[in-house]
């Protein structure tokens, strides 16, 4: 405790070099801790799952569509309480950059098994009275302004959903996360029944059945075995089904982006080996310059390990102020990156994004550990020093 | 009077282990860069080769992808025998209807993700000249007989020459793999579209592709299309059309490239910024001296930031080089077809230009500050220094 002074000095004596490679730090450290969030925003969209709820859709792909019919025939089976059709709609409100997903669901049912949407009672009342009630997320009602009872058109780009032009829309009630729930707040729910007779009468009316069931179990240890009997059941029609786990079913969709996740994840280590050279640059340097001091210190009765703490604890310091730095610039920008033009057409389904305590402390533990990585190279050289060659030295 | 350039390179090499770490630095953030827009010239050359500029492709009118298009048989024969499409040897239009479907398959890791599945006819083998057959054989009409794009093979599990899938209740035996030169088409599953159609309980088509006579024409040719408000159809260059289904993805890969690219670019400065004053407050001597025999604070100056662009270019450089084995590596991303397309990264000339730019972009910004320091040395006292 009492040589923390001495380090202090140190790090103030050339204060433009300490200052920039704290700089430096800092944008390193932003940078993982922003890719850190986005990757845990993706994998959040997993987590949301409930191990009680499983998906049917079309064994070939969610491209197709299954009929209607299948619905009590589901329902039939047994550990199985609720089944609610959902349709992703397509839906573009305005224009394709200001798209968000929107969903045709079977509202009695569906949000009897998502307790994890709040809505206000009455509206909720409200929005299962009309028919051309929509419910939103308060992520999308604050961006764009929905209020209660504002009215608002959408037309799909799915050709099959446009038959009769765009449908229109009232807002009866906006939704936000039950408390201590997991809920994306991004997305607009309308009535299944809707769009079903928006289609029903056209040449393309029979193509209209439910993409997916949504299916709650009794006991979700069971899960796994309904969804085989499901997709059994259905093995000798005309269409066949594939059952899986919400969480697989939406984790397929972050498959779809590709190698997304690899390549945040390359970014941040080449991040972190970069603060690693700037890091260990600064402290060699540091070290260099003082080399006769080293041996002055040693000549005096400091030990080496206590000379080479010293400096280790000098490299911690600029790990300290490097990651909290860093990390508070994430806190204060990344909410806001969904804003600029490029990232935003990236993380347009993550319209809050804020930087969790859990990836925080990751970053600032990588930042601090780091550091230290970067001090040990120069520290043992200090450890390992004769006296009298450092002495010698200019 | 200018100091020559062997001063700096010397004396860089007189402090050789700082400045490799500074040059690692500059090195990362260059190898990132490339590699990022490698990923996006990659994706981009690869939907863009999927297109000819001989060929229009006709889509239902407003349709976003083949996967939200359709048209009608009746259409499409209608289209074919236009005078504008050019015809074959036999005197038969070079016209390929096609349908387009998606199905969910296994990734060698683990993951499902969604494949094009496309029913052609024999002439979509004359209408897109690269496809090319490298094992097996085609497959032949009337039976549930599929060909498979090279990287399909590659990238999924259990799909091979020899295997078979089962969809809509049949077996598709694979009797053929196909490359296209890496192009969106090596993502894709052929079989016969009459074979096709029934199976997947889809009547017409999603799209026609013709060879067009003087491809200038596709511009009237659209034209007519949307005269006819019976069709509610569009045709676009072929090319064009695949290269507009790049524009989102690449646009994104683009953007995340020049955001870690600035972030780390700033970094990697003050990294660089730091060498550059050491050697600086290491030299003072030196500059006195120099200075003292009547070169300027001017030459000084200069030569102080020629050494810090020297050090950034050998950065440049070497990322340069790490980020050259990236090249041709297999990556995907999702198209617009709700399918994913395989591509090869493609480090261009122009991915590493970009890169050496920012390198000696960093070399002049981490270099002007510790350069001035050097230029404003005191003569008398540098000289008095130990």
């Amino acid at each position: 405790m009492k040589h923390i002074p001495y380090i202090l000095k140190h790090l103030r004596r050339n204060w433009v070099r300490t200052a920039s490679t704290v700089a430096g730090m800092a944008l390193c450290i932003f940078l993982i801790c922003t890719l850190q969030t986005v990757l845990d925003a993706l994998s959040k969209t997993t987590e949301e799952a409930n191990p009680s709820r499983i998906v049917t859709r079309h064994a070939v792909s969610l491209v197709f569509n299954m009929p209607m019919a299948y619905k009590p025939r589901i329902q039939a089976l047994p550990g199985i309480e609720r089944v609610a059709a959902a349709n992703w709609f397509g839906g573009v409100y305005r224009d394709m950059k200001d798209f968000f997903p929107n969903f045709a669901v079977e509202s009695a049912d569906y949000f009897a098994m998502f307790p994890e949407y709040q809505i206000p009672e009455d509206d909720y009342q409200a929005y299962l009275q009309d028919m051309r009630g929509a419910l939103i997320g308060r992520d999308i009602a604050e961006k764009y302004g929905f209020a209660v009872g504002d009215q608002f058109q959408m037309e799909s780009f799915i050709p099959t959903y446009r038959v009769s032009g765009p449908l229109e829309f009232i807002v009866r009630g906006i939704y936000d996360a039950a408390p201590n729930q997991n809920a994306s707040l991004g997305m607009m729910f309308f009535h299944y029944k809707y769009l079903y007779e928006s289609i029903q009468g056209s040449s393309v009316g029979n193509d209209a059945g439910p993409g997916t069931f949504y299916v709650k179990v009794t006991n979700p240890d069971q899960a796994a075995t309904i969804g085989q009997t499901i997709d059994a059941n259905f093995e000798n029609s005309d269409v066949q089904t594939k059952t899986e786990a919400e969480g697989t079913f939406l984790s397929s969709f972050i498959a779809l982006t590709g190698n997304l996740v690899a390549l945040l994840n390359g970014i941040g280590l080449a991040v972190a080996f970069t603060i690693l050279l700037v890091t260990a640059n600064t402290m060699s340097m540091a070290v260099r310059e003082r080399q006769k001091e080293i041996a002055v210190l040693k000549t005096l009765g400091f030990s080496s390990s206590l000379v080479m703490s010293l400096i280790l604890t000098e490299a911690l310091a600029l790990g300290v102020l490097g990651g909290g730095l860093g990390i508070l610039i994430a806190q204060g920008l990344v909410a806001n990156l969904a804003n600029l033009p490029f990232m935003g057409l990236a993380l347009g389904n993550f319209p809050s994004l804020t930087v969790s305590p859990v990836v925080a402390s990751l970053t600032f533990i990588a930042a601090v550990s780091l550091a230290l990585l970067a001090g040990l190279v120069p520290a043992i050289g200090a450890y390992r020093a004769r006296i009298t060659e450092m002495l010698r030295l200019t | 009077m200018a100091l020559p350039l062997s001063y700096n390179i010397r004396s860089l090499y007189v402090r050789v282990h700082v400045t490799l770490l500074a040059i690692g630095g500059i090195a990362l953030v260059v190898a990132v860069l490339t590699v990022l827009i490698a990923m996006a010239m990659g994706f981009r050359l690869a939907l863009q080769a999927t297109g000819s500029p001989e060929n229009a492709i006709v889509t239902q009118r407003g349709s976003q992808s083949e996967l939200t298009s359709g048209m009608s048989r009746e259409n499409a024969n209608v289209l074919s025998v236009n005078e504008r499409v050019q015809r074959n040897a036999e005197g038969q239009p070079l016209a390929s209807p096609e349908m387009v479907v998606v199905a969910a398959m296994v990734r060698n890791d683990g993951a499902s993700t969604n494949i094009v599945i496309r029913g052609v006819t024999k002439k979509a083998f004359e209408v897109r000249t690269g496809i090319r057959l490298v094992e097996g054989r085609a497959f032949q009409n009337g039976l549930y007989e599929i060909i498979v794009g090279r990287r399909i093979r590659d990238r999924m599990r259990d799909i091979d020459l020899g295997r078979s899938i089962t969809l809509q209740r049949r077996q598709w035996s694979i009797v053929g793999v196909f490359e296209a030169n890496g192009n969106g088409f090596e993502s894709e599953i052929w079989g016969d579209v009459d074979v096709m159609g029934p199976a997947f309980n889809r009547d017409g088509y999603q799209s026609l592709t013709m060879r067009m006579r003087d491809p200038l024409t596709i511009p009237t040719f659209n034209a007519e299309l949307e005269g006819n408000p019976r069709m509610q159809l569009q045709a676009v260059q072929e090319r064009q059309y695949y290269e507009d289904q790049s524009g989102e993805v690449s646009t994104q890969l683009l953007g995340l490239a020049g955001f870690v690219a600035i972030v780390m670019g700033i970094g990697a400065i003050f990294g660089a910024m730091n060498t550059m004053y050491a050697i600086v407050a290491a030299r003072s001597r030196e500059i006195g001296t120099l200075r003292a025999l009547g070169f300027s604070q001017q030459s000084i100056l200069t030569s102080f930031v020629i050494e810090s662009i020297f050090l950034a270019i050998v950065g440049g450089a070497l990322g340069c080089l790490i980020a050259l084995p990236a090249n041709g590596i297999s990556s995907a991303a999702g198209g617009a077809n709700f399918a994913e397309v395989a591509f090869a990264f493609q480090i261009t000339p122009t991915a590493l230009g970009i890169g050496m730019l920012l390198a000696v972009l960093m070399g002049v910004i981490g270099g002007v500050l510790p350069a001035f320091r050097a230029a404003r040395v005191p003569v008398v006292a540098a000289l008095r220094d130990v």
